[in-house]
């Protein structure tokens, strides 16, 4: 006899339509992420064919854009499994919404960051003396047992959870495609919610949200020692282990906040994620980006006090040199102005501001475009300007001038983003993303570039790294994958946990089990 | 000119001749000789000699190895006075095809097949010396896995896929619960 399928409130109702609905924009959207996708396969047929010569990698530069995207999806990769059991331990009602988000991100970002070291070797028919002629000696293979033990952990830390909204959606899909329904019957466990069944959930859930906590934070640090391990100026650092973990629950929470923001928007999930978990997860952020930047301060402050001579070249390469403007990105424009955007559109005199008439957004940004329209086209319709305008005189702004109207931007979009603050949020969250990228790229290219040993008698262009065509097609079809599973994992599983969520409805006061443990709503006041 | 009629000073000619160096004789033929030393390297020695036999000196030679790329230029050198030049390979390097190319063309060449060797023991020793500092290179930088790391590893990485097995037995219990409730494992 089949199971009756239990009642759906309207919003959960909501929830199940995400999974079947699938209107043109999301053919379209997985249609350009496939077509991403396959051109990163082209141009990784294209390096399999030819070798690593059609890349930038060379010589001294054996990492480069490759590793980058490694680095930042397992940071990323951090958050899901970390965040989401860290808030169950101590009861954090408000979590329960978007802990499956985030611990579909790690699972998603974790598989993408695990490629990427096998396509940065070249030969991947080599891939088995890893561990057949692996040394238990280097943080390369630990680095292959810390992943391969997360993602086993993390997959566990995913699934577990979803056992009873699996078992929902057998009974619910019982009518619906064979291989829906025969799926979740076999992840289901065949779970009927009994007490006993319940009693396992908790206890596994239990050992899991403290297990993976280690784990989490031990993959990162055996990362930042592939780096750390070696002496090399901008590498050798004692608390590399600690930075990078810091570094990768900053990019990893915001990554969250940009999923929450585009799962809400496409799923119409405003009922489960509330303006109050972006502000929760904004605090979350801004606490995470001023461990992260602390770190960084000291990671720095450290080699460039003294500036070695070994490390000099190194040090003025990042701070005014080649890699200047990259690393000042990425602090100012991936750490300061984020956090800036997260916190200043709560003070109270940010309204006063759209009083000022210069400081009116309309106005402000229409004269930024203008002047910005006038120096580009002013050239090409009168010749006699040319030396005043064009892309090269935006580029040699001087840098006050630059600075000047960035803040008067920022103060003119304060108003706004205090109005919206989940568009606050979300742009802050992309700005980490992007920064929290190119900052991996800043660790690892500019040691390289800069040996203790100076580069000699490299063909011309060895000694300066630039990634080709090949390295971005397939940096791209890796993000594209990583969305690409993560848009199906919410396809075929709902992307916010429905029994948890019940749950939270039900039981209101505090629970003792990390399983269905309560610490507040999501929508009371924030402190 | 009386001197020349004089079969003697023919006699004398032909024999400085033959006495007088080979200096400025043409290559011929490269000669190849390996030797293996007790610490796992492998001395290649090339002799240039002309049609006579005879060493040839200040000839130029290339020492190439093959590898799966194709040949890889190893030494540019040329001979000594004694007509040979060497060169050394390293103990770890893998066996193959070691060529040289003599003459200013390269067009006199020889090959030899440099067979496996065995490599030399390390000469660091792994264990409780190693980790105190005893050894040259102590630590982790040892050439073997080290006791007390292999056993700190083991505890770790033991300890948490045993707990992915005691998480695995409670799934499994989960659904033997779902399939006979009330029925223990």
């Amino acid at each position: 006899m089949p199971r009756q399928p239990d009642p759906l409130s309207p919003r959960e109702r909501v929830l199940l339509a995400s999974l079947t609905a699938a209107g043109p924009g999301f053919c379209a959207l997985v249609g350009a992420l496939l077509a991403v996708i396959a051109w990163g396969i082209i141009a990784y047929a294209v390096q399999l064919r030819y070798g690593l010569g059609v890349t930038g990698l060379r010589d001294n530069f054996m990492w480069g854009v490759y590793i980058t995207n490694f680095v930042f999806f397992i940071g990323v990769s951090h958050v899901g499994a970390l965040m989401s059991a860290i808030l169950r331990i101590t009861g954090a009602e408000w979590r329960r919404p978007v802990t499956r988000m985030a611990e579909a991100i790690t699972f998603a970002s974790l598989l993408m960051g695990a490629l990427m070291p096998f396509v940065d070797m070249g030969r991947p028919d080599r891939i088995l003396n890893l561990l057949l002629h692996g040394r238990l000696q280097s943080p390369v293979l630990w680095d292959i047992l810390s992943i391969g033990t997360y993602l086993t952990g993390s997959t566990l830390f995913l699934y577990v959870p979803m056992i009873p909204d699996i078992a929902l959606l057998r009974d619910r899909f019982a009518g619906g495609p064979a291989w829906r329904h025969r799926l979740y019957a076999l992840l289901a466990l065949g779970w009927n919610g009994t007490e006993a069944q319940r009693h396992h959930l908790e206890r596994i859930m239990g050992v899991m949200a403290i297990l993976i906590i280690p784990i989490a934070v031990s993959v990162h640090t055996v990362v930042s020692w592939i780096f750390g391990m070696t002496l090399r100026a901008g590498w050798n650092s004692t608390i590399f282990g600690p930075y990078f973990v810091s570094g990768a629950l900053f990019s990893g929470a915001a990554a969250v906040v940009t999923a929450m923001a585009a799962f809400r928007w496409a799923y119409h999930l405003e009922d489960y994620i509330t303006e109050a978990h972006f502000r929760r997860m904004g605090y979350l952020v801004i606490a995470l980006g001023m461990i992260y930047a602390y770190f960084t301060f000291a990671e720095y402050i450290t080699p460039s006090y003294k500036m070695a001579a070994a490390e000099r070249g190194y040090l003025s390469a990042v701070f005014s040199g080649q890699f200047a403007r990259l690393f000042w990105f990425t602090q100012l424009g991936g750490v300061l102005l984020p956090l800036l955007l997260l916190t200043v559109p709560r003070i109270a005199w940010v309204p006063r501001l759209a009083r000022v008439p210069i400081l009116r957004p309309v106005p402000a940004l229409a004269t930024l475009a203008t002047s910005v329209l006038v120096l580009l086209l002013l050239p090409a319709i009168l010749p006699r300007t040319a030396a005043l305008g064009g892309f090269a005189a935006i580029r040699q702004l001087p840098v006050w001038i630059v600075a000047a109207l960035g803040g008067w931007l920022f103060l003119t979009l304060l108003p706004v983003f205090r109005q919206r603050p989940i568009a606050a949020a979300v742009v802050a969250s992309l700005l980490v993303n992007v920064g929290a990228w190119l900052k991996r790229f800043v660790i690892i290219v500019p040691t390289l570039q800069y040996p203790f040993l100076p580069i000699q008698r490299a063909p011309v262009g060895w000694a300066v790294y630039r990634p080709t065509w090949v390295e971005w097609s397939i940096t791209a079809g890796a993000l594209a994958g990583f969305v690409l599973i993560y848009l199906l994992f919410s396809k075929v599983f709902p992307i916010v946990s429905i029994w948890e969520t019940r749950e939270e409805g039900r039981h209101p006061a505090p629970a003792s089990s990390p399983a269905g443990a309560h610490g507040g709503a999501a929508d009371a006041p924030a402190p | 000119m009386r001197l020349l009629r004089k079969p003697s000073c023919y006699t004398l000619l032909l024999v400085a001749l033959l006495v007088l160096p080979a200096e400025g004789a043409e290559p011929a033929r490269v000669l190849l000789r390996t030797r293996a030393a007790a610490d796992g390297t492998v001395q290649v020695t090339a002799t240039v000699v002309d049609a006579r036999g005879a060493p040839v000196a200040e000839v130029p030679l290339v020492f190439k190895r093959r590898t799966a790329f194709g040949w890889l230029t190893l030494l540019e050198t040329s001979t000594g006075k004694d007509g040979t030049a060497q060169t050394t390979l390293g103990a770890g390097a893998a066996p193959g095809e070691i060529a040289v190319e003599a003459g200013e063309d390269g067009t006199i060449r020889a090959a030899v097949l440099v067979e496996r060797r065995k490599a030399p023991p390390p000469v660091i020793r792994p264990g409780r010396d190693v980790l105190r500092g005893l050894s040259p290179q102590p630590g982790f930088i040892s050439p073997y896995p080290v006791p007390l790391q292999v056993t700190f590893f083991g505890a770790i990485l033991g300890g948490i896929w045993a707990t992915y097995g005691y998480v695995a037995w409670l799934l499994l219990r989960i659904r033997r619960e779902g399939n006979h409730p009330g029925r223990p494992l």
